[in-house]
């Protein structure tokens, strides 16, 4: 995963995840404004970004981290380690998105290592259809 | 059929780094499997056997600036071992031939230049390359203001691109648009030999190495004053007064010893063979002075006369003649004039055909009833590059 520059935030996409054969953009957005429980939220979005998102040709994915309010009520640092009360969802960000405010974020798209799975598979998808039985 | 296959089926221009990326994979070990409707997975011809088979997704549009150029370029660097701006530049330079114009002084210039001498460089280099882009049309020895309007199209062409280290080194970029029938093999055609057609670009950018070789060999090398008959085949070479007055401006003034032109040819191309690099120091500064004066008085080139690489070549088993298409330029329009040679010269043209030699050719041109254009009797057919040489050499 490469995290880009501070001044590339503006394109709206903080890091790309790296497969060997090209990339996909991940925004990460962090906010304790949902709890964990629900069926999805519904993620405001900025014009800006989303103007760019839809230039790419490869997907581009949303991941919102939520956590607690105050912070000391979501990282814990234990003797054990340090623990995170945290989850994440993800969605897929399509261009026939951009022309809304918010984009909705299914709660049964929760972040995992199969995840970065599953987007390796989206981008074959698109580049060699016949790749994906 | 997904959203972002229904983007990307809408129709759309492509880039000409798009271009440049697939030309530069399919020419460098790389194949394309079948598409998907986002861009294609390209792997190596002969994988490597100890680092295993690399794919490569490559976007259907490939845009400056986005992170998918980026990724395809940084995977590129990694998979050579080598710098990425030396990546970078062989992909987007395969179709760009580079003037790299270098002013040297061994105390004023190291690594910047004092700013009058940079903006008197600057401007000959477009004053050079403008001059060259009128006189690869038709030579001239005096253009004085009436530069030829092709020419000024294709001069406006040139970019001048970010500053490379060195003395002071002015890089010129010249875009080439690529030909519409790349090389053909000459059996499929009938042909002893065939070559694409010279783009007009091109023709600007060996017009220039070949009138500073010329300016070379004719007014610097000799230490003697050139005469008048010295300076018709310099002007045959594409040197202006116009030309030779820029050089001047940049070795005559007291910031710069030393003007140097290097060229890098477009390696999607064949190179023409014009020289790489040529020197001219501010001692022969008066003598050039003299020597754009005397190009203001020179009268013009003999009009049936024609230069340009040779593009075809073609014999009849038994018939003692055969003929060379030359790629020229001939009232203001890309020209294949035909040339009937006898047994001789023709063996010598296949020599100079494979190595892009620039042909001068002088003669009666005559329009066939085929429309074609020909000279069946050539009074002068040599390499450009002789007629200039000095004599015994």
């Amino acid at each position: 995963m490469t995290e880009n520059s501070p001044d590339e935030d503006v394109l709206a996409v903080d890091c790309t995840v790296d497969f060997d054969e090209a990339g996909v953009r991940v925004q990460v957005k962090c906010t304790s404004q949902w709890t964990i429980a629900g069926r999805s939220l519904s993620f405001p979005v900025k014009q800006e970004w989303v103007r760019r998102w839809e230039k790419n040709f490869f997907p581009v994915y949303l991941v919102v981290v939520l956590v607690k309010d105050p912070p000391d009520g979501w990282l814990r640092h234990d003797s054990e380690g340090t623990f995170h009360a945290t989850v994440a969802f993800w969605t897929r960000l399509w261009p026939s998105q951009a022309d809304r405010a918010a984009v909705d974020v299914p709660k049964n798209q929760r972040f995992s290592m199969e995840s970065i799975s599953h987007w390796h598979d989206d981008l074959l998808e698109l580049v060699s259809p016949r790749s994906v039985p | 059929m997904s959203e972002t296959a229904m983007r990307t089926a809408e129709p759309h221009e492509i880039g000409d780094l798009t271009r440049d990326v697939r030309h530069y994979l399919s020419t460098s070990g790389w194949s394309e499997r079948p598409p998907g409707p986002a861009g294609s997975l390209w792997f190596q011809d002969q994988p490597d056997q100890a680092r295993g088979e690399r794919a490569l997704a490559v976007p259907v549009r490939i845009e400056p600036d986005t992170s998918e150029w980026k990724g395809v370029l940084h995977r590129l660097a990694a998979f050579e071992q080598r710098p990425l701006h030396d990546v970078y530049l062989s992909i987007t330079t395969q179709f760009v031939d580079v003037t790299r114009f270098r002013a040297s002084d061994y105390d004023q210039i190291k690594g910047s230049i004092p700013l009058a001498a940079g903006a008197r460089l600057a401007e000959a280099a477009y004053s050079m390359l403008r001059a060259a882009a009128t006189t690869s049309q038709s030579p001239r020895s005096h253009i004085g203001g009436n530069f030829s309007k092709p020419g000024e199209v294709l001069a406006a062409k040139a970019r001048m691109a970010h500053t490379e280290e060195g003395s002071y080194v002015l890089p010129i970029w010249m875009p080439l648009t690529p030909p519409e029938h790349p090389d053909q093999a000459a059996s499929e055609l009938g042909l002893e030999f065939h070559r694409a057609s010279e783009p007009p670009e091109r023709r600007v950018t060996r017009t220039l190495a070949q009138a500073m070789t010329a300016l070379d060999e004719v007014i610097v090398r000799p230490e003697r004053e050139p005469t008048p008959a010295d300076l018709a085949p310099l002007v045959m070479a594409g040197v202006s007064r116009e030309l030779v007055s820029a050089v001047h401006r940049v070795v005559g003034g007291s910031l710069v010893n030393s003007l140097e032109a290097g060229f890098t040819w477009a390696s999607a191309l064949h190179s023409p063979d014009a020289i790489d690099r040529v020197f001219i120091g501010s001692e022969v500064a008066d003598r050039l002075k003299r020597a754009a004066d005397a190009l203001r008085r020179t009268r013009r080139h003999p009009s049936e006369v024609i230069t340009g690489p040779i593009v075809e070549i073609r014999r009849v088993p038994g018939d003692p003649f055969g003929e060379v298409s030359i790629d020229t330029v001939r009232r203001g329009r890309a020209s294949e004039v035909r040339v009937r040679l006898n047994r001789e010269d023709l063996n010598k043209s296949f020599t100079w055909a494979q190595t892009e030699r620039t042909l001068l050719v002088e003669g009666s041109i005559e329009t066939t009833h085929g429309g074609r254009l020909l000279i069946a009797s050539p009074r002068r057919y040599l390499p450009l590059d002789e007629t200039f040489l000095p004599a015994g050499d």
